[in-house]
């Protein structure tokens, strides 16, 4: 594929899920015991983690009809293997240092040029591709949607706790994000040929941009999420990513200044969303969002609150647990409510 | 007596739309205090049994084409 052979603003999702024991909830390093299907289920580093990806959808509804089978289908391959699976920024307690690795040359190589600071990669994203028709299209899109991007981390934190501690971040996988060579912020891309010079010998997955080009799906991928534990809330992530790269990619802008985003950035990891940053987002995405039929999910996903406030109430434990019972869980509005007598 | 809550295995829960449609179905039951569902098929029901029965809740359910799986399909 290649930028311009899908439809534009067509939405692909990846979903990356632990892998933990029914009992313990401890991380089960279980993925090599039967639980990849190609182009469906992939290794994610880690043994204990799964990566779920959709197809090609039209729109975020039909993603989220995606994620629900192939959360269903992990979630039966894994019990298959002993295990469960949780939905969740960073599992809250487990001891990242020493969890294997899954046995593929790729991560061989990256064991190798990390070392043992690969361990510190046990996070879990919730990456969207959104399909653009053009390089010129996908790099003016990077750029209308870098400012945003802060108030996506926000609003996506789901990993306070690591280790069994308060990190005091929000996200704390978005400052683990940063650590990586060449994660974070994308330098300036103002033409097609910056693109190919900044991945020049380079195989361009392995730059964790907070957003990259990725041609060879001809999309424009948003990386900032932290998994989400309710599947409803990544497919509002869905539609609010394609809504933003649907609106981007009409403007031309100036790039933004890459120190003020990092400071941004770094800002979002710890703090909650700001209210005034949220309404001009939702302005700003409301026109493209009804447009492609993302509208309903954007609106409930802008309405919630960040399930990393769940996490702080709950503590490492009850969040862990919470995480665990939710994962699998569908929420139509009369879930939560009881329901009126007589 | 009081509020008892079980976890029923049903049939045709396959996406959101499943479970709006439950939810439909479920709508203004008088004496289900509450009800959730998730992807495997697990409705999880409270319901005050001075109000209501297992029974009519399951009825209910079946009239919108969600019949409980015996425990052994699990």
């Amino acid at each position: 594929m290649s930028f311009g052979s899908t439809a534009p603003w067509t939405v692909g999702v990846e979903e990356e899920l632990v892998l933990v024991d029914p009992e313990t909830l401890q991380p089960a390093p279980v993925f090599e015991r039967g639980l990849a299907v190609p182009e469906r289920l992939k290794a994610e580093l880690f043994a204990c983690l799964v990566e779920a990806a959709t197809p090609v959808c039209r729109d975020a509804a039909q993603a989220l009809d995606s994620l629900v089978c192939l959360r269903r289908e992990a979630a039966n391959r894994a019990a298959r293997a002993g295990a469960r699976l949780v939905a969740i920024g960073i599992h809250p307690l487990a001891r990242s240092h020493g969890q294997p690795i899954v046995c593929e040359p790729r991560y061989e190589e990256m064991v190798a040029k990390l070392g043992d600071a690969v361990y510190r990669q046990l996070v879990c994203g919730l990456h969207v591709h959104v399909g653009v028709a053009s390089e010129e299209a996908c790099l003016r899109a990077l750029e209308g949607v870098l400012p945003w991007l802060p108030t996506l981390i926000a609003l996506a934190a789901n990993s306070p706790f690591a280790e069994g501690a308060d990190t005091g971040c929000r996200s704390a996988r978005i400052g683990r994000l940063g650590e990586l060579p060449g994660g974070g912020r994308p330098p300036v891309l103002r033409r097609w040929s910056d693109w190919e010079a900044a991945v020049a010998g380079r195989d361009y997955t392995r730059l964790w941009w907070d957003v990259r080009p990725h041609p060879r799906y001809g999309t424009l991928e948003v990386r900032v999420a932290d998994q989400q534990t309710s599947v409803q809330r990544s497919a509002g992530f869905a539609a609010l990513a394609q809504a933003l790269v649907a609106t981007a990619a009409e403007e031309d802008p100036e790039p933004v200044d890459r120190a003020c985003y990092l400071a941004e950035r770094r800002r979002a990891a710890v703090q909650p969303p700001h209210p005034a940053a949220v309404a001009a987002l939702r302005g700003l995405v409301e026109p493209a969002a009804r447009a492609l039929g993302g509208w309903p999910l954007v609106e409930k996903l802008l309405a919630g609150r960040p399930e990393a406030e769940g996490q702080l109430e709950a503590g490492p434990v009850g969040a862990l647990r919470h995480a665990a019972e939710r994962t699998l869980v569908l929420e139509p509005s009369w879930a939560s409510a009881p329901r009126p007598s007589g | 007596m009081g509020v008892r809550t079980e976890t029923i295995r049903v049939s045709g829960i396959r996406c959101e739309r499943c479970v709006n449609r439950l939810s439909s179905a479920l709508q203004g039951h008088d004496g289900l205090e509450s009800a959730s569902a998730n992807l495997m098929g697990e409705v999880t029901l409270a319901w005050d049994d001075e109000r209501t029965t297992r029974e009519a809740l399951l009825e209910a359910m079946g009239k919108a084409g969600f019949r409980e799986l015996p425990a052994q399909v699990l």
